[in-house]
């Protein structure tokens, strides 16, 4: 039996239309999806023979509950679970989060110690809060681990219970897929690793993030050979400085020590927590630690707004050792935040701007907060950008008004002169135009008339500033841009634009056409007409690659 | 004497009796039979859930212009709002749709991007990370009366039900009409040769014309086995 292969459209227990097929892996397939109220989930559809297994669905339950009385900034709850009844498959929704998996910050490179010990600060305290319930996560990797923004990075571990769903119906992709990140007692089914397990899968993920490798040689190949991985597991270790030197990176010979214990073949030779490799990691990148890595304490600058996707948390989960709110959960109130049930808002970067060395700054969901001490700064600018705005903005009136007042001026004795014969009208004119036109000397060649209605500016009467011509330049096709002197220009219906009498160097444009550069003698008072034909551009083909659909290889 | 007018009396008798027999039974009136229960209502094919089948002659909507397409035939297809879908189970695909075209052609190349990330949602292929630079095609083809760009991208994969994920490539067309463009792409395993064929003639199948009813030749209970089985 496999998980139920949907495509997309599909809609899951009537509430989650499938988007699109994230992982598939026989016993588990893994859905983007979206719920009624149009939020991005993620559902899980496992195996459906896993159904008819009350014990293993009673400890998916268990798990669920657990996770439910967890502080959301350390595991990502399931919004819902239940079966579907098309394909009588159980399944599992959690939201989707705007926070990257590990995998995906270490796929731009390698992270920074400092870094890569906040990261395993998190880790490490979402393992040991769950571990308080007896909990334990034994799937632990980079793709369920997410990471929040700098400067605090706090974790959301996933997939908690995914290991009960792997033993009941073990699958060679599965297999394949998780193995790299295995423990040895976890190739026994029978044996239990309980918390040294986590510890062991701790240590291999902070190797990937240290170096953006995985440990094992054998899994640097693809697929990877798992019978060399198998021997690689059971055999001696390779002290992890050496081993990073085989991929030319540098890591302290003082964290050796730590990672031998931490992935060592027994579990007894094993730290029973991550406390040890974080504090190891926390002292080489001079980061302090902080209580909350050893225990179960919660951070105490809890900021709800670290939270992305704004999903509702289970109401109010019971403790599955007894009634009421987990102690987690209660501490989770006492710092002056809803326990449980409440939808936090989207996530914000709290990095306030500093981002630490060695990790690349991603999209969060929300606009950083502005910097304060930058707001005098931009206040600064803001208002010399506006004064000079403002006081450019006045010379350009002052100027029009004085080449109009001029024109006043100067219009009433060439009037008087008996040249132009209609002063008064265009003195009228004018004004109205340079009030309605704010004083700007632009006039477009309706208007011109008024300026030029038989006064001179320089009171000649004779040498009147040139009336605009209409100039209509047509295109062979159509043109798709048309630039005079430098300045694009835009015709009207009729391609025509106006253009004041002289010699102009208009340049045509189309895409897929060449362009062409024409230039035109208008004379004052005659229209200018001209059709131009655009040659089409041939473009070279690419030549012709041996493929499956076309051009068949033979 | 006696004995012959005895048995003379008997045999009257025993005929009178026989003659006489039983009163004959009133034959049961015949019920006329109940009409047969009316068919039930075509699939839409609006949902590949319909579990439609195409045949030769099975003229799909391409929804957002007046064209149709002829899916494999034996392939399972949707004519869904967004697109035009045909899957065949040894992983093959075909999905059409009609795009605005937008300009200049450098947005255009990002917009046939962006689709076929969407369509490739849709129906679950992940084309290969650098390749949905389609500017240039690989070939020109007349389809419809008029030049379409078709470009072949190898390298992309599609999840199928049973086994590992399918290897091959996309066929991705675009079909300039006056003021949309017919575009979408098809999928085929690489050595899958009759998938290969099928998606390349399903998209020089587009024409112009009206979706034909399902019901006609589509009904799920006419599915084509032989056909679907060979794909």
């Amino acid at each position: 039996m496999t998980a139920p292969h949907l495509s997309a459209g599909h809609t899951i227990a009537g509430k989650y239309t499938i988007s699109s097929l994230l992982a598939f892996t026989r016993e588990m397939a893994s859905y983007a999806a979206r719920d009624h109220q149009g939020n991005d989930v993620v559902v899980k559809l496992y195996d459906s023979a896993i159904a008819q297994r009350a014990d293993v669905m009673a400890k998916l339950d268990r798990v669920r509950q657990v996770i439910a009385a967890l502080p959301e900034d350390m595991v990502v709850h399931v919004v819902d679970a239940g079966y579907d009844a098309s394909t009588a498959a159980p399944f599992s929704v959690t939201p989707q989060l705007s926070q990257p998996s590990l995998a995906k910050l270490v796929s731009t490179g390698a992270l920074s110690v400092d870094v890569v010990a906040k990261i395993m600060t998190g880790v490490g305290r979402s393992l040991a809060a769950a571990q308080q319930y007896q909990l334990f996560h034994h799937g632990l990797k980079p793709t369920n681990i997410f990471v929040g923004p700098a400067p605090s990075y706090s974790v959301r571990l996933m997939d908690f219970g995914v290991s009960i769903v792997r033993g009941t119906s073990p699958t060679h992709e599965a297999y394949a897929a998780c193995a790299p990140w295995w423990a040895p007692e976890q190739l026994q089914a029978s044996e239990q690793g309980g918390a040294a397990t986590d510890v062991f899968a701790s240590a291999l993920v902070a190797f990937f993030a240290l170096t953006g490798q995985s440990y094992w040689r054998s899994c640097h190949q693809s697929p990877i050979d798992l019978n060399a991985w198998q021997q690689e597991l059971l055999g001696p270790r390779t002290p992890v400085s050496l081993r990073a030197e085989e991929f030319g990176m540098n890591l302290h010979a003082a964290l050796d020590t730590v990672f031998l214990r931490s992935l060592a073949v027994s579990i007894g030779d094993r730290a029973g927590q991550a406390d040890e490799l974080v504090q190891a990691l926390a002292a080489l990148g001079g980061t302090p630690v902080g209580d909350s890595a050893r225990t179960l304490a919660l951070p105490e600058e809890f900021d709800p707004a670290m939270l992305a996707g704004g999903s509702a948390a289970p109401a109010q989960a019971a403790h599955p050792q007894g009634g009421g709110q987990a102690p987690a959960a209660h501490a989770f109130a006492q710092h002056g935040y809803p326990a449980t049930g409440t939808p936090h808002p989207p996530g914000a970067d709290v990095s306030g701007g500093h981002a630490t060395p060695g990790l690349p700054n991603f999209p969060t969901a929300q606009a950083k907060k502005p910097n304060k001490a930058l707001l005098p700064v931009i206040f600064v600018i803001v208002a010399t950008l506006l004064l000079g705005g403002g006081v450019a903005g006045f010379f350009v009136m002052q100027s029009g008004s004085v080449t109009e007042d001029d024109a006043h001026a100067k219009a009433a004795p060439a009037a008087s002169g008996g040249v132009g014969g209609a002063a008064p009208a265009a003195s009228t004119d004018a004004t109205k135009s340079s009030e309605a036109g704010g004083g700007v000397a632009a006039v477009p060649s309706g208007s011109a008339e008024a300026a030029t209605g038989g006064a001179a500016p320089d009171g000649t009467g004779g040498a009147a500033p040139a009336e605009d011509v209409k100039v209509s330049i047509t295109c062979i096709p159509r043109c798709g841009a048309i630039t005079v002197d430098g300045k694009k220009v835009r015709p009207d219906k009729d391609d025509s634009f106006m253009l004041s009498p002289g010699e102009h160097t208009v340049v045509l444009v189309r895409g897929g056409f060449r362009s062409k550069k024409i230039k035109v003698n208008i004379e004052a008072g005659t229209p200018f007409e001209k059709k131009v034909a655009l040659v089409r551009v041939r473009r070279r083909q690419p030549p012709p690659s041996c493929g499956q659909f076309l051009n068949q290889c033979p | 004497m006696r004995r012959i007018s005895a048995i003379l009396t008997l045999g009257l008798v025993a005929n009178a009796f026989l003659a006489c027999g039983p009163p004959p039974r009133k034959p049961k009136p015949v019920e006329a039979p109940e009409p047969p229960p009316p068919p039930p209502p075509p699939p839409k094919c609006e949902s590949l859930e319909e579990n439609c089948k195409a045949t030769s002659s099975t003229k799909a909507r391409i929804p957002g212009v007046p064209y149709v397409a002829t899916p494999p035939p034996g392939w399972t297809y949707a004519q869904t709002d967004a697109a035009l879908i045909a899957t065949s189970a040894s992983g093959g695909v075909v999905v059409l749709t009609a795009i605005t075209p937008v300009e200049p052609a450098f947005k255009l190349t990002k917009q046939r991007a962006d689709k076929i990330k969407e369509l490739a949602e849709l129906v679950s292929v992940k084309p290969r990370r650098r390749q949905v630079l389609l500017s240039v095609p690989t070939i020109r083809k007349e389809i419809v009366g008029v030049e379409a760009s078709l470009w072949q991208r190898p390298g992309a994969t599609r999840p199928v039900e049973d086994g590992d994920d399918v290897r091959g490539a996309i066929l991705v067309v675009s079909i300039p009409l006056e003021e949309k463009n017919i575009f979408g792409f098809g999928f085929a395993g690489k050595d899958d040769g009759d998938s290969t064929k099928a998606v390349f003639a399903a998209i020089l199948s587009i024409r112009e014309g009206k979706a034909e009813s399902a019901q006609s030749e589509d009904t799920p209970e006419e599915a084509d086995d032989s056909e679907a089985s060979s794909q």
